[in-house]
């Protein structure tokens, strides 16, 4: 069923997540969250996953991350089923880069006790050789060995972003997820720090799983694209060719609500707003927004077809 | 045409604070002008001096600022002179405010209904009934699903992009001239953005609103803005129809901006464009022109002289040495 390219690093099935809501008084409710995700991320390669806010996307980075444990479904790491791996081991081999470069530094830290952070609790080097590696590090993101004495709040917002990616960097992990990286900068810093995730991922054979809202950055540099509507994804593909020809109407819808630089006749906006993943519409979850809908769509639920070699649609009209 | 009146007049705009180690002035020389139902851009970096300008305009910047201008006029009239509570009157119904976090900016313990019937009592009155109707009559052109049963409901039990249209309700409620926008689309999705900048250019439509929109957002900007102007370091560097600042930017500041974009092309390229440096510190501007440190092109006048503003078929600019063909 899955095309796995080459050799796929980190591997997710049928993963599904559900919350449970208690209300102080009344009934508890289910938020499926994810609700059958399966994806795989080839070596060196980069998956953006977009949707809109509230679909999903942050907990399929926890699950990745082992922060939490999905209620069914499998991921595998390297062939090997993430749940066999220890904590250490995990860690070192997945890390995370967050939104926000404020509030992910503690500021009560250097930079580099920052950036050494997960070789202390991981590892049992000494402080001096901690210190060494995570100087290594901050060079390598670009930043002067010479200000890894200075506190988080000396830093631009663009060099604390550097900062949480060398944190990420300094056990040389295989997979990064990043978690909507660049949305809270600057687009001149923006543009920086997409150019060292460019550049990092060939020195060091990275793969990325990109977590952005932004189209024109995962476009940039994304190489597959799975797009996620309420917990599942809808449409999944090499990203060339899910942003040229669009099947799915979500992503279509999506792509052309996205302000675009050159063509001001593209930008239309979708009408309604994202359904509540508490209480999901019956049938296709797009289908009170679609403008192809038909009967049938607010009745059966679409599966994950495969169209063409590698394209993975979930919609009865394509 | 002619005749249509103008909006806002602001010349040579200035604000400055005193501080510990000096005085710094975020807001130099800012001078525009903005036509009745005229949506005017407004783009740069953080730290550039675009929400200051703003508070400015609106007779909000805090006690120890120091604001001077040669003009600063609304429809004519002169916002210098105009005391506290003239100012007061004018603010909210004739020039109206909305704000990027819409959740940080409503009132998180009364409810919708009760908030925005606060600014239709303010500034139109009428009893209660009559105010009721006009606010769900409001929250209806919004495009809010069942405006009455909003009414009810708290800020935090809307989505984002509920609250940024409540927050619009409540700007446009006394049919405002100008509203100012501060990067009012930045915390939302991009199907949220496209529905309220979408709304934003119905309302300029229906109302012949004048639209001061910011934005770091280029893309946002090229979309929405008739004309558009590129701050740097508190000043304007670049401004004109913004059709032709995209097409041709002339100042290497601009250039940069578009540069940097993803997206800005319609190929994908392997790296962006890297602008590097940051924006200047306040407290220790360089000589000369503000973004010589930083500009791929600067010569060694940049470094010793300031640029003086350039007009030529309705651009402007402030740069030595101009991209593109006429010098």
């Amino acid at each position: 069923m899955n095309e796995s390219p080459k050799t796929s690093i980190l591997k997710a099935h049928d993963l599904k997540k559900h919350y449970t809501l208690k209300a102080i008084f009344g009934s508890e409710q289910k938020l499926k969250a994810l609700n059958g995700v399966s994806f795989a991320l080839g070596e060196r390669q980069t998956l953006a996953v977009v949707g809109e806010s509230g679909h999903g996307k942050s907990t399929l980075a926890r699950q990745l991350m082992g922060l939490e444990t999905p209620d069914s479904g499998s991921i595998t790491l390297q062939g090997r089923p993430l749940s066999s791996y220890s904590k250490k081991e995990l860690q070192s081999l997945v890390q995370m880069i967050f939104q926000d470069p404020y509030s992910s530094l503690n500021p009560r830290k250097k930079a580099w006790e920052i950036v050494a952070e997960p070789l202390r609790i991981n590892t049992s080097l000494s402080g001096k050789q901690c210190l060494t590696k995570a100087l290594e590090a901050m060079e390598m993101v670009g930043l002067h060995s010479g200000m890894g004495h200075r506190f988080p709040h000396m830093f631009s917002g663009g060099q604390r972003q550097r900062l949480g990616i060398a944190r990420a960097l300094v056990q040389r992990p295989k997979v990064l997820i990043c978690d909507e990286p660049v949305s809270a900068l600057d687009v001149s810093i923006q543009a920086q720090v997409l150019n060292l995730l460019g550049r990092l991922k060939e020195e060091f054979s990275l793969s990325y799983i990109f977590i952005s809202h932004d189209l024109h950055v995962v476009r940039h540099l994304a190489d597959r694209v799975a797009v996620i509507y309420l917990g599942k994804i809808v449409e999944e593909g090499d990203a060339e060719e899910v942003f040229d020809s669009p099947l799915h109407p979500y992503t279509e819808a999506l792509i052309r609500s996205a302000p675009s630089f050159y063509e001001k006749s593209r930008f239309k906006p979708m009408r309604g707003s994202p359904p509540s993943p508490v209480s999901p519409p019956p049938g296709c979850p797009f289908h009170p927004r679609c403008p192809l809908a038909e009967a049938r769509c607010s009745k059966e639920v679409p599966g994950l077809e495969l169209k063409g070699s590698d394209r993975r649609i979930r919609c009865f009209l394509v | 045409m002619k005749k249509a009146q103008k909006l806002l007049e602001v010349q040579d705009l200035c604000v400055s604070f005193p501080t510990r180690k000096g005085t710094i002035h975020p807001v130099r020389h800012l001078s525009f002008e903005m036509k009745e139902g005229e949506i005017l851009g407004v783009v740069g970096e953080s730290g550039c001096g675009k929400s200051l300008a703003n508070l400015a305009l609106m007779g909000l910047l805090p006690d120890n600022a120091d604001l001077k201008a040669r003009t600063l006029r609304f429809r004519g009239r002169d916002l210098l002179s105009l005391s506290n509570t003239e100012r007061r009157k004018l603010r909210g119904k004739e020039m109206a405010m909305i704000f990027q976090d819409p959740m940080a900016a409503l009132n998180p313990c009364l409810t919708i209904g009760r908030q925005i019937d606060e600014a239709i009592a303010v500034h139109l009155g009428g009893s209660k009934k009559e105010r009721r109707e006009r606010a769900l009559e409001l929250l209806d052109q919004m495009g809010l699903p069942a405006p009455a049963k909003r009414l009810g409901s708290y800020p935090h039990e809307l989505s984002g992009g509920m609250c940024q249209r409540v927050m619009i309700a409540q700007a446009i409620a006394s049919r405002p001239g100008l509203l100012i926008a501060d990067e009012p689309t930045t915390a939302l999705d991009a199907t949220i953005q496209s529905q309220i900048l979408d709304l934003l250019l119905r309302l300029r439509e229906e109302r012949k609103m004048g639209i001061l929109f910011v934005s770091h957002d280029i893309g946002v900007v090229a979309n929405i803005s008739d004309r558009a102007q590129v701050m740097y370091a508190g000043e304007v560097v670049e401004s004109g129809v913004t059709d032709e600042i995209i097409k041709l930017p002339i100042h290497p500041y601009t250039e940069a901006l578009f540069k940097s974009l993803p997206g800005h092309q319609k190929q994908r390229q392997s790296t962006l464009y890297n602008l590097p440096g940051v924006v200047p510190n306040l407290l220790s501007r360089p000589t000369g022109c503000q973004f010589h440190p930083r500009c791929p092109h600067a010569g060694s006048l940049c470094e010793e002289r300031d640029p003086e503003r350039v007009e030529v078929l309705g651009l402007s600019y402030k740069c030595h040495l101009p991209l593109g063909e006429w010098t």
